[in-house]
């Protein structure tokens, strides 16, 4: 009896024990919390004072904001803010020249980050407590003063241990998809698509990865030779391998297709894709398997900014927004016609949502089409007795547009918008009536200097111009990511990447397709709005503005 | 013709030194007319300052309410304006930007002084008013802090009339500009300039 009582006593020691070390160490997902939404343990907002006296709190102050999702740090202006990562942070300070490359090939900088590369007095790893005396009082593990702009923190021990545990996590292992001598993508087919337009497509990406890795093979042949020191940067070039992944029969079915090529060869991130059906599937795969997807040609890409998952455009959804955007700018009445179905009403909500943001001022009818149609209906009434101008906007359900009859007598009180993808096939239905639509792309007098670039390149490489937004966008989507991943410099991390794509976009690679495309930090649609145009036929096209 | 040659080498390296200079000095002043003065502030804060005279357009802006504004209000009140360039999906230099706004308000609105602040999205496009709307409740800005947006185009017009253009939104670099009472001239701040040097700014130009 007394024995069982003894080892049950052990036993109690042991629990304790462990559950004590446990919340000595603290928890990386509260740890992550903290770093990544400046959210404490107890749910209270982390606070910070700056040099200056200002005292913040919440996401603005935590540690991602500057030192990012990724913990590599950041460039802007001539602000460098170093990495944090377990590998870095962790480890007593070294100079390898791939990473002070990193630091050296950017921008400007202030006169007293350059007295510190002059200086170079190497840190020792960080400890628990020389992390705590780094946040509370801008020193680091040296005991000398880091850049003032490091902002002080209020954190207790116990946030400090999740938050160390965090730390601890921040790229420990290399992302899948990266083997010794080459990065593996995949570029999504997602559904039916025109045969030609996909030969096209994957002939250019082929294309384009082949010309790739010729260069690859010969910056490792002659990088001994240069006096450039590329030596140290021989790990870091790789070849690359796209894997095309055809998505076939019903949407719902999509997500284990997926997940069935991810298993047989997992790939780093998801590059270009083609489709004509809703990219919500590989979206949501995307996101759930933390893998960037990166410029994807689709019309139906997901409206919302997410981690993983980066778009030229909103798509239609895009339009809706722009369309609403314009009507809030005018006073007239609008009255909207929809389907019921899927992509119909999304646009329908869309539309109504954005026209409802800060503004109370435009009248909104919705309508089915039925509805609309009903001769005699209340609407058209409506629009007969009213002195003013109404707007008519469409949303058909597919590219083919809708049939409609409109009664002649309210032909001169109506102005139609439809969305540039059904606006040729329905604008025959309105004569005698003005016709705007939306136009996401640039304008004919609009011309990008890397447009005539890439087009030399294509000559180059025996590549006829035959799709030239598909070929110019996949173009921008391999080369933003090109630049992108060589700027990992051997950091094979997806996070990195996601906010190298998010740099590179800014650095003038548009090939004119969309009139501008930017990012900044969690910004996932590159294009920003559209163009709202008339059919003028006499006058060529008669812009509205860029909404 | 030897002396033909010499001429044309002579000629040569006058426009060459003439291009290097234009290149080295020249292209800096851009749009800043007269640069009256410069003063470097070495104890302890990081900025420094340089006078000059902006004249400031007519330009249509949207505030973080949605409604228009014409540039030149702030510009021409009566009161201290002080202005800086900003977007708020920027990582590092904005947030600490906004933070001395934030704390210049706290010291002025404690001293019952009437000023401006303006922020002026660079990333317009992307800051509609409900994202500038929610960037200035993180700094608790107050009735005195207008956050603007616009036509991309016209915000590129007003960086160049402040010197403040980059053509890229990374590598913007911070910058506080102070108008004065009464006075047509702005004072720039290069660095990060804090909301109580901020305060004795304001206090020094008042005793004049």
């Amino acid at each position: 009896m007394r024995k069982i009582a003894f080892v049950a006593f052990i036993i109690f020691i042991g629990i304790a024990a462990l559950w004590f070390l446990q919340k000595k160490q603290g928890d990386p997902a509260i740890g992550q919390d903290i770093y990544e939404k400046g959210i404490l343990a107890d749910g209270t907002p982390l606070t910070a004072t700056l040099e200056g006296g200002a005292l913040l709190s919440g996401e603005i102050v935590s540690c991602a904001r500057c030192h990012r999702k990724s913990g590599f740090g950041s460039f802007e202006g001539n602000i460098y803010v170093p990495p944090i990562t377990s590998d870095v942070l962790f480890k007593d300070e070294v100079t390898k020249r791939e990473d002070l490359m990193r630091s050296l090939y950017h921008e400007e900088f202030t006169l007293r980050h350059w007295a510190k590369i002059r200086n170079l007095e190497l840190r020792k790893a960080y400890d628990e407590a020389s992390i705590k005396n780094a946040l509370a009082l801008g020193l680091n593990s040296n005991g000398k003063v880091l850049d003032p702009i490091m902002p002080k923190y209020d954190l207790n021990e116990e946030n400090l241990q999740h938050l160390v545990a965090y730390l601890k996590t921040l790229n420990q292992q290399r992302a899948a998809g990266i083997d010794e001598q080459t990065v593996h993508f995949a570029a999504v087919i997602a559904g039916e698509i025109d045969p030609k337009k996909e030969k096209i497509w994957r002939e250019f990406i082929t294309t384009y990865v082949g010309w790739k890795n010729k260069n690859v093979v010969a910056e490792l042949r002659t990088s001994s030779e240069s006096p450039n020191y590329k030596e140290a940067f021989h790990h870091t070039y790789l070849k690359w391998k796209v894997h095309f992944w055809r998505l076939q029969g019903a949407e719902h079915t999509w997500k284990k297709q997926l997940e069935k090529y991810y298993r047989s060869q997992p790939v780093f991130a998801l590059l270009s894709g083609l489709g004509e059906q809703s990219w919500q599937p590989v979206h949501a795969f995307a996101e759930a398997n933390r893998l960037p997807s990166l410029f994807p040609n689709t019309e139906q890409p997901v409206d919302r900014e997410d981690e993983y998952a980066v778009y030229f455009s909103k798509g239609m959804a895009g339009e809706a927004i722009s369309l609403a955007k314009y009507f809030k700018t005018q006073h007239a009445p609008v009255i909207q016609v929809y389907e019921e179905n899927e992509m119909s009403v999304v646009l329908k909500n869309t539309f109504e949502n954005e026209l409802s943001i800060s503004s109370k001022s435009t009248q909104l009818i919705s309508l089915k089409l039925e509805e609309f149609q009903s001769s005699n209906n209340e609407a058209w009434k409506a629009i007969n007795e009213t002195e003013q101008n109404i707007n008519l906007v469409f949303w058909p359900s597919s590219s083919a547009g809708q049939q409609i009859t409109l009664p002649d007598y309210l032909k001169n009180k109506v102005s139609v918008f439809l969305p540039f993808q059904s606006a040729k096939a329905m604008s025959e239905q309105f004569a005698d009536v003005p016709i705007y639509y939306t136009f996401p792309y640039s304008l004919p007098d609009e011309k990008a200097p890397r447009n005539y670039r890439i087009r030399a390149w294509m000559r180059s490489r025996g590549l006829e111009l035959l799709d030239e937004p598909l070929q110019m966008n996949t173009y921008f989507a391999l080369s933003v990511t090109d630049f992108a991943v060589s700027h990992l410099v051997g950091n094979y991390s997806r996070e990195y990447l996601i906010e190298r794509i998010e740099h590179e976009t800014e650095n003038n690679l548009n090939p004119g397709i969309y009139p501008r495309l930017s990012l900044g930090p969690g910004q996932r649609f590159a294009a920003k709005g559209n163009y709202i145009v008339s059919m003028a036929g006499e006058k060529g096209i008669e812009v509205l503005g860029y909404f | 013709m030897k002396k033909n040659h010499s001429l044309i080498i002579l000629l040569l390296f006058v426009g060459l030194a003439a291009g290097a200079w234009y290149w080295t000095n020249g292209s800096k002043s851009g749009h800043c007319h007269s640069l009256e003065g410069m003063e470097t502030n070495v104890e302890g804060t990081q900025y420094k300052t340089i006078k000059t005279n902006i004249e400031v357009p007519e330009i249509e802006l949207v505030n973080q309410f949605g409604q228009k504004i014409n540039f030149t209000d702030f510009t021409d009140q009566d009161k201290p304006v002080f202005l800086q360039f900003m977007f708020t999906s920027c990582p590092t230099i904005c947030p600490v930007l906004s933070g001395h706004f934030a704390s210049f308000q706290d010291i002025a609105e404690e001293a019952g002084t009437t000023f401006q602040l303006v922020s002026v999205s660079i990333d317009p496009e992307y800051d509609v008013p409900d994202r500038l709307m929610s960037y200035g409740e993180k700094f608790g800005a107050g009735p005195a802090w207008m956050f603007l947006t616009g036509d991309k185009d016209e915000i590129i017009y007003l960086q160049k009339l402040f010197n403040n253009y980059t053509g890229n939104k990374m590598t913007h670099r911070p910058v506080t500009y102070f108008k004065p009472v009464g006075n047509q001239g702005w004072e720039i701040f290069e660095g990060f300039i804090g909301g109580k040097e901020l305060w004795k700014e304001l206090q020094e130009s008042q005793e004049i």
